[in-house]
């Protein structure tokens, strides 16, 4: 590492603990001067620190073999320390102001190890990481309250969705089984994980933005991956009677116009020579449907009672969600068979079944099937 | 390009079928009413496109 390198790397160690230091000393800037275990200053210093160590860790002599473990024991000593003495302190704040915080301690420690980390490592994965935890520090307030207003039923149906995606996606086979063409267990799965996702996010949508918007704003981005999962979600909020019918219907409109328009894009994307027949239609369909839109969203609001009335009670529900997406499953594999089974014209047949459910995934096959002009 | 179009109006008529199996009473009739509505216009949308600019 020459000159010019080791002292741009130290600086950015030192530019970690100033940031770092800044939001600290932000919000115990009432403090009374010799009060606190570390501020503005005491940060920069230990991102400095950081970095001087490693310096120093690299600087020392070494033999090949053994290289890697002196860096190691060097930094892991001068880390226990630091590590030590911040505790320390914060443990004698904490004491003085009658409260208990191992963030101080924590967010020290951090600094330290990403100074280190800026001089040993990727300069830029430690300015980031030194931006998201001073990002996390200011946001406690919100983070905070935000915890608080989170109900049961939210937590487990955002733990359930979490446990579909990074538990049971990856775990399940990754190959179609059964007759024509057969069913992808995983595929099957991702259908569930889209339709909970859609339902979660109208949930949270109309919690955070109100029933109005919150609806529309779940429609238009759960119609960008599915507005069939959309439909579902709404239904079955207006079976029981978990919103107004009319605007759960309005939500049904605008992910429809998402649809049309979002096969128009796959279109344009793949085969633009195609777009002039198929946009005209697609694009009128999409109007009518904002057109409907708009006029039931005006229809709603001249009661505004009945926007107040919106409450859903669960984000989703996994056992239906499962059996829908089995449920389309099969009739994928149905359009499937009748596709192989009509020949030619086949299909025309098997994208008008394969359409009930999906439509992005015949767009695509019929748009790759056509021939280049 | 048939093909999109049928399964784009499949998607649609699917709607109904949805609203009319869970949603039911005034939202399954909302759904009919936009399903027609887009249909309608959107096919007649294609029949002129085909009429006039089909090769």
């Amino acid at each position: 590492m020459d000159l010019d390198e080791l002292i741009s790397r130290l600086g950015v160690a030192l530019g970690i603990g100033l940031l770092i230091g800044l939001e600290r000393g932000w919000r115990r800037r009432g403090a009374t001067a010799g009060s606190r275990a570390a501020g503005i200053r005491t940060f920069a210093l230990s991102g400095l620190l950081g970095g001087v160590i490693a310096a120093l860790a690299l600087a020392l002599p070494k033999q090949e073999a053994v290289g890697a473990a002196t860096l190691a024991i060097v930094l892991g000593v001068a880390f226990a320390a630091y590590s030590a003495v911040i505790a320390l302190f914060t443990r004698d704040e904490n004491q003085a102001a009658g409260h208990f915080s191992a963030t101080t301690a924590i967010a020290g420690m951090l600094t330290f190890a990403l100074g280190a980390y800026a001089l040993l490592g990727d300069m830029r994965v430690a300015a980031g990481a030194a931006v998201a935890a001073t990002a996390l520090l200011a946001a406690r307030e919100e983070l905070h309250g935000w915890v608080e207003k989170i109900t049961w039923p939210e937590l487990r149906s955002a733990v359930v969705l979490l446990a579909m995606t990074f538990i049971g996606l990856p775990i399940l086979p990754d190959a179609p089984l059964g007759p024509f063409g057969g069913v992808n267990p995983r595929e099957v799965w991702l259908i569930a994980i889209v339709l909970a996702s859609v339902s979660f996010l109208g949930y949270v949508a109309v919690k955070y933005f109100g029933a109005r918007r919150g609806l529309l704003l779940a429609a238009a981005a759960g119609g960008v991956a599915s507005s069939t999962a959309v439909t579902i979600a709404n239904a079955r909020r207006a079976a029981t009677r978990e919103g107004p019918p009319r605007l759960l219907a309005a939500g049904v409109a605008v992910a429809s116009a998402v649809m049309f328009l979002r096969v128009v894009g796959i279109v344009a994307a793949l085969k633009v020579e195609l777009l002039v027949l198929v946009a005209p239609a697609l694009i009128a369909a999409a109007l009518t449907a904002l057109g409907f839109a708009v006029a039931w969203m005006i229809w709603q609001h001249a009661d505004r009672d009945e926007y107040r009335s919106v409450k859903f009670r669960n984000p989703f529900d996994l056992l239906s969600v499962v059996g829908f997406a089995v449920f389309l499953a099969v009739i994928i594999v149905l359009g499937r068979a009748v596709g192989e089974a009509f020949g030619a014209t086949g299909a025309v047949a098997g994208a008008i079944v394969v359409g009930l459910v999906d439509v992005d995934a015949v767009s695509v096959s019929m748009v790759r099937l056509t021939p280049d002009t | 390009m048939l093909a999109i179009l049928a399964a784009v109006a499949s998607d649609t008529v699917s709607k109904i079928a949805i609203g009319a199996a869970i949603g039911r009473g005034w939202f399954a009739a909302d759904l009919a009413v936009l399903a027609s509505g887009c249909l309608a216009v959107g096919g007649a949308a294609a029949w002129l496109t085909f009429a006039y600019l089909a090769p």
